[in-house]
């Protein structure tokens, strides 16, 4: 009986405590669906691209044919959240990667299209993924 | 005190965009990179103008290259030739153990007997390059000279030929016209080649960094945009619905932290004409642009252009067309 009662207060105690711990163990959830999420999302987009290296566009420049593609820096990819105050979101990411243009530059399309390519532009982009309904959207 | 963490964490994410546009911009030009240096028997006789042997000029200025190059993420390797051998291997570039591999390079050796073979050097080490990531660089530190076995400059362009992605660089210590001539042609194989004389990066710190930044890394121009997706309108409309004000919300906090002139591009995927989707864009950024203002963004802040149909991204599948359905506000 004692044993009993001593538990259930263990057990209340624990119902106290729970709130705060729970909330931190879900953000950390959350924090850590968030990254796969970016790195899906950014890798999606990625393949989605109509001009990339296996495909780059060629287009003749003066006497001189130009390849260029673009590609996201999968490396670059960081993403950061924090509470949102929209009701219609629980929470809001920064998701920053970088964009690389590159070019390579030949007397023909085929050299143009194998040779090295150069990063000649980067675009340093923010997205806004939001936490709806126990996932992320964008 | 939850109130307060929450605004500490958004000024962190505004500040952190706002620093990334002021950081120095420099973007690797290539992902890789091989350190190849000669050590043959030539490159063991001194070369009088430097008081040194070739082979102790060349692991100087290998030494200076590796200690110039900026820490952009690089993989890096190091091979030898005459003989051929790898002393680092590949992996994530370490400063500290490239120096060492660079160290452990002969100063001084045997000249005679000992010649260059070039070629089968490449051809030793073209495996490994194969592996390498690309766009990857390939710096060679040789003499060019007593070359024997296979002929470099065309396993050089067999290279070129079967390794898409990859560009032999040249630092030269040729004392004659015959091993600069190889050398020369090796770098003329490919515009992507820079070309420089060792004695040159010894002499000249300016000249060193120049070469540096020719091979590894650009400062070229950098762009900086906050790309907004799901921000919808009701079919056919300019009337934003309630999720996409959520979303243009949290966009005009950002915007409010930054001090700078933002374009607003409205761009929509391939479906209906040019016409209508040109119409239908600038309207759409003309209303994503007043909630903006609303919002207590300055209207002068803010110029909505209507791009109309992007083809970025695949309009031949649902996701593509969802990724080109976007307004992107550019930090002029």
């Amino acid at each position: 009986m004692f044993r009993n009662c001593w538990m259930g207060m263990v057990f209340c105690g624990l119902l106290l405590a729970a709130p705060g711990s729970s909330y931190a163990v879900n953000e950390s959830k959350i924090k850590a669906d968030l990254d796969t999420f970016a790195h899906q999302y950014v890798s999606k987009a990625n393949k989605r691209m109509t001009v990339n290296r296996a495909r780059p566009q060629i287009v003749k420049r003066g006497s001189k044919y130009v390849a260029t593609f673009t590609e996201i820096d999968l490396q670059s990819v960081s993403a950061q959240m924090r509470k949102s105050n929209s009701k219609h979101f629980d929470y809001v990411a920064t998701l920053c990667y970088e964009e690389l243009t590159f070019e390579s530059e030949g007397k023909t399309r085929n050299e143009a299209a194998n040779g090295t390519f150069r990063c000649v532009k980067v675009r340093k982009l923010t997205e806004l993924p939001r936490y709806v309904k126990g996932k992320w959207e964008n | 005190m939850k109130m307060f963490r929450n605004a500490l964490v958004a000024a962190a994410l505004v500040m952190g965009i706002a620093s990334a546009a002021q950081a120095a911009d420099l973007v690797r030009k290539v992902d890789s990179f091989d350190l190849l240096a000669d050590q043959s028997g030539s490159m063991m006789m001194q070369a009088p103008d430097l008081k040194m042997t070739k082979a102790a000029a060349a692991k100087q200025v290998l030494a200076a290259v590796n200690e110039a190059i900026p820490n952009l993420g690089y993989k890096a390797s190091m091979h030898t030739i005459a003989p051929a051998g790898k002393v680092v291997e590949y992996g994530d570039w370490d400063r500290s153990a490239m120096n060492d591999g660079i160290a452990s390079l002969k100063s001084e050796g045997t000249v005679f007997g000992h010649m260059t073979p070039m070629g089968d050097g490449f051809a030793a080490n073209s495996g490994d390059y194969a592996t390498m990531a690309r766009p990857t660089a390939v710096v060679l530190a040789s003499d060019g000279a007593n070359n024997t076995g296979i002929d470099p400059v065309a396993e050089a362009a067999a290279i070129y030929q079967a390794q898409p992605g990859i560009c032999f660089h040249v630092i030269s210590f040729a004392d004659t016209p015959e091993g600069q001539a190889v050398l020369d042609k090796i770098a003329a194989l490919n515009s992507c080649s820079v070309s420089v004389k060792g004695a040159d990066l010894m002499a000249d710190e300016n000249a060193l960094n120049q070469f540096v930044a020719d091979v590894f890394y650009t400062t070229g121009p950098t762009e900086e945009a906050l790309v907004l997706h799901g921000v919808n309108f009701a079919f056919d409309s300019y009337a934003l619905d309630d999720k996409a004000q959520g979303i243009l919300d949290e966009a005009a906090a950002v915007l409010r932290e930054k001090n700078v002139h933002v374009t607003l591009e409205g761009w929509t995927d391939s479906i209906g004409t040019d016409a209508y989707n040109k119409v239908l864009s600038q309207n759409r950024a003309n209303a994503v642009k007043n909630y903006l203002v609303q919002q207590g963004v300055p209207a002068s802040q803010l110029t909505a252009v209507g791009m109309g149909k992007s083809f970025k991204y695949d309009n031949a599948t649902e996701e593509g067309r969802y990724l080109n359905r976007r307004v992107e506000l550019l930090f002029n």
